[in-house]
Parts: C-alpha cells; sequence; structure tokens
C-alpha cells in the first residue's frame, strides 16, 4: 500500500479515537410531553458549543433542523449531544417528530 | 466461433459444382465470413479489453446515520461508450436501516446492462455505513464504509467474471456555512481476481450548496486510478467523471420523505464513458 495511503488512514484513525477535548460551551434542551424546553435558546455566534437533548418522555423523539444540517433521532428517556457552530448571529429553528396526531415540537436556537 | 470458420470453410471447398449452388455456396461463404469476422472481433474485445467495467449507477456515500430511519433505495444510470469503454447502464434496489446512532446497513440487487452482452443480474451487496463521532465534534465528520457484493456470475460458479470484492474506506464530510463538502477514499479489494488487480482505489467527491431542502446544486466526481490490471495506473487509463448534480428531499406527511439526485456526468479520461446520467430516489420512512 503506497505510503500516503497509510499515511491519511493513520491520520484519519488517530483523529477518530482521539478523544473530543471539549471546551466548547454546553446547554441543554429537555423535551418534556412533546415540548422542547426551552423552545428558545440563546447561544452565543461565532462559537462552537455542544447541545445536550435530554429526552424525559417515554417515547422517541427527533432533533432536526435543515439550517442546522442536524438530524438525530432521541431515544425516550435518553440524552444525545449535538454538536453546533460556530454559527453567523441569527435564528436557526429546528422540529421534532413529526407525528401521528399532526403535533410537532417546535424550537429555536438563537445565536447573537 | 472456430466452429462458424470451419463450416464456412467446408462449404467453399465443397464438390458440388452446380453454378447456382456455387454462387449459393459463395454468397453463403461471403456472409459467413462477415460474421465469423465480427464474432472473432467481438471475442477479441471481450477478451483483451481488460477493463473494469464502470458503474454508471455509482452513488455517493455519506458519513451520517439516522437511527431508526428506513429507507428504500432506487439508483441507476446510463453510461455512453467512449474510447475505451462500451455503453453500460446500472440499475440497484435497496432496503436501509439506520439500526443504531452509529450503523447504517442496506441489502441491494443490482442490474447491469452492457453493449453487446445485454441485460442481466449483477450483483448483491452488503452496505455497512459507521458513523465516527457526531457530526460538527471534529473539524471533519467521519464515517467508514463497508460493503461487501457478490457478483451475480461468481454466484453461479462462472470462471467469467470477478469473484466477491469488500469495498471499504473513510467518508469525510465538512460543512462550510451553507456549502458542504464529502470525499470519499474507497480501496476495493477483489477475493477472485483473476483478470485485474485484486486491490482498486478509488474516491468519490461533492461539493454542494445548500440552497433550500427540496433543491441543492452541486458537482459531484467519480474515479478510479486504475481501469485494469494496475493498483495504480497514469492518469490517461484512470477513470474520471466529474459533472453537475441536483438533489433534494421533499418532506411527506407522518416523517416521510422522497429524496432524489440527479447528476451529469462527463468524462476526463480514455477510459471513462464519455457521458453518465445518473439518478438516485430514496423513500425514507
Amino acid at each position: 500500500m503506497p505510503l500516503q495511503i497509510r499515511g491519511m488512514i493513520l491520520a484519519l484513525a488517530m483523529v477518530a479515537i482521539t478523544p473530543a477535548i471539549s471546551a466548547e460551551p454546553e446547554f441543554v434542551i429537555q423535551i418534556k410531553n412533546h415540548q422542547f424546553i426551552p423552545a428558545e435558546l440563546r447561544i452565543p455566534a461565532d462559537v462552537k458549543v455542544q447541545i445536550v437533548v435530554d429526552n424525559q418522555d417515554d417515547t422517541a423523539e427527533e432533533f432536526e433542523s435543515y439550517s442546522l444540517n442536524r438530524e438525530k433521532h432521541v431515544p425516550p428517556k435518553s440524552r444525545i449531544t449535538l454538536y453546533i457552530g460556530p454559527l453567523a448571529a441569527g435564528r436557526y429553528v429546528y422540529q421534532g417528530e413529526d407525528r401521528a396526531d399532526g403535533v410537532v415540537a417546535l424550537g429555536v436556537i438563537e445565536a447573537r | 466461433m472456430a466452429h462458424c470458420c470451419l463450416t464456412n470453410s467446408g462449404l467453399a471447398h465443397s464438390g458440388r459444382c452446380a453454378a447456382n449452388r456455387e454462387q449459393r455456396a459463395s454468397t453463403e461463404f461471403v456472409i459467413g465470413r462477415a460474421t465469423c469476422h465480427a464474432l472473432v472481433g467481438m471475442a477479441l474485445l471481450l477478451g483483451t479489453e481488460r477493463a473494469l467495467a464502470v458503474n454508471a449507477g455509482d452513488y455517493l456515500f455519506t458519513p451520517t446515520v439516522t437511527q431508526g430511519e428506513r429507507e428504500i433505495d432506487l439508483y441507476g444510470g446510463t453510461g455512453s461508450s467512449g474510447d475505451k469503454t462500451r455503453m453500460e447502464s446500472n440499475a440497484g434496489l435497496g432496503f436501509g436501516y439506520g439500526v443504531t446512532q452509529r450503523w447504517f446497513t442496506e441489502l441491494d440487487i443490482a442490474y447491469r446492462w452492457q453493449s453487446p452482452v445485454g441485460t442481466g443480474l449483477d450483483a448483491f451487496e452488503w452496505e455497512n455505513i459507521i458513523q465516527i463521532g457526531e457530526p460538527g465534534q471534529w473539524p471533519v465528520d467521519i464515517g467508514m464504509l463497508c460493503n461487501i457484493e457478490k457478483p451475480y456470475e461468481a454466484s453461479r460458479n462462472s470462471p467469467q467474471t470477478e469473484g466477491t470484492s469488500i469495498k471499504f474506506g473513510p467518508l469525510l464530510q465538512k460543512d462550510i456555512g451553507k456549502i458542504e463538502v464529502n470525499f470519499n477514499l474507497l480501496l476495493t479489494h477483489f477475493f477472485q481476481s483473476s483478470q485485474f488487480s485484486s486491490t482498486q482505489f478509488g474516491y468519490q467527491s461533492q461539493i454542494k450548496y445548500r440552497y433550500s431542502p427540496p433543491l441543492e446544486v452541486g458537482i459531484q466526481a467519480f474515479g478510479r486510478l486504475s481501469s485494469g490490471g494496475q493498483t495504480w495506473a497514469a492518469y490517461p487509463t484512470q477513470v474520471l467523471r466529474v459533472g453537475p448534480v441536483v438533489l433534494g428531499r421533499l418532506r411527506l406527511p407522518q416523517e416521510r420523505s422522497l429524496s432524489y439526485n440527479v447528476g451529469f456526468l462527463m468524462g476526463t479520461t480514455q477510459h471513462s464513458p464519455d457521458q453518465t446520467l445518473r439518478i438516485q430516489v430514496e423513500y425514507e420512512f
């Protein structure tokens, strides 16, 4: 195998196995009764952040946002972590699962 | 082939001298010889062109996985003939499922039409994508592909085709604002390679502008570092197709959606089809 390919694979493996040194500010969004709490979250603009989505319901939910380019399944009674940004100042809409009863949880992340 | 030539030779040397029969025999000989030459030419074409087929239905792998998402994946493409390639169309149908937050798997059945061979079941594929880390966690999002392909002819123990192959490699993605960049480095290993190098390096790349969910535009590239017996080859004998792509996703009620992407690729080397039209439609539910 050529040296360049070996080097590339090694570099990728190192990136993959290196634990994330998370210096990013952390924010929490809870899911209760199919609602995001808070419905509007303010984060600093131009800074990468971690957002923990804590689903306290007994049903699975989803965090989906085209503007943030994220789509994540959130199993019942569990937490997931999203890495967002750095974002330009503005409002970024996200939504939950499109349920059979037509109710969809909505939320906004405002970077400022 | 040999049978054809001997038959015509026999006609030419028959002892029957009736003029009409001679004329008929002569005509048959001429037609037969032309047919024979055509068949010899076809045999030489098939026998000496040791170029791996270029799959017109190739599509871009992405490193992110959505747990619980099921999809029916229909894809295909048609590639025109090039200097060193024959016209070929491919189509495939797959069913995929996001098993966990990190593992997506899909089973595919692929068909191929190739000039002058015809249409046939081409291969069975088992595609697996492992998402490493979370999107945005590192400077580049990383996934790994592991795709096992069993050619249909190999399933029938035909000696004329390559055997089972495994394709694997890193899938990389980077978001820069509304621009999304993908680059995949794919290594394919053939377990029963008779004509070609047992290991082939390929790559895929895409740059797209995320204008809106139903309409995104970009450029795709599909390449392979060799078209035949070598793992690496000089650029003119590599395969590279580049061209524009239009993509989008239409939301349907109850968490269902329809995604599409259509690309028109132009070959940049003699071993690439001059043009390839490729289409992919995914129904996600």
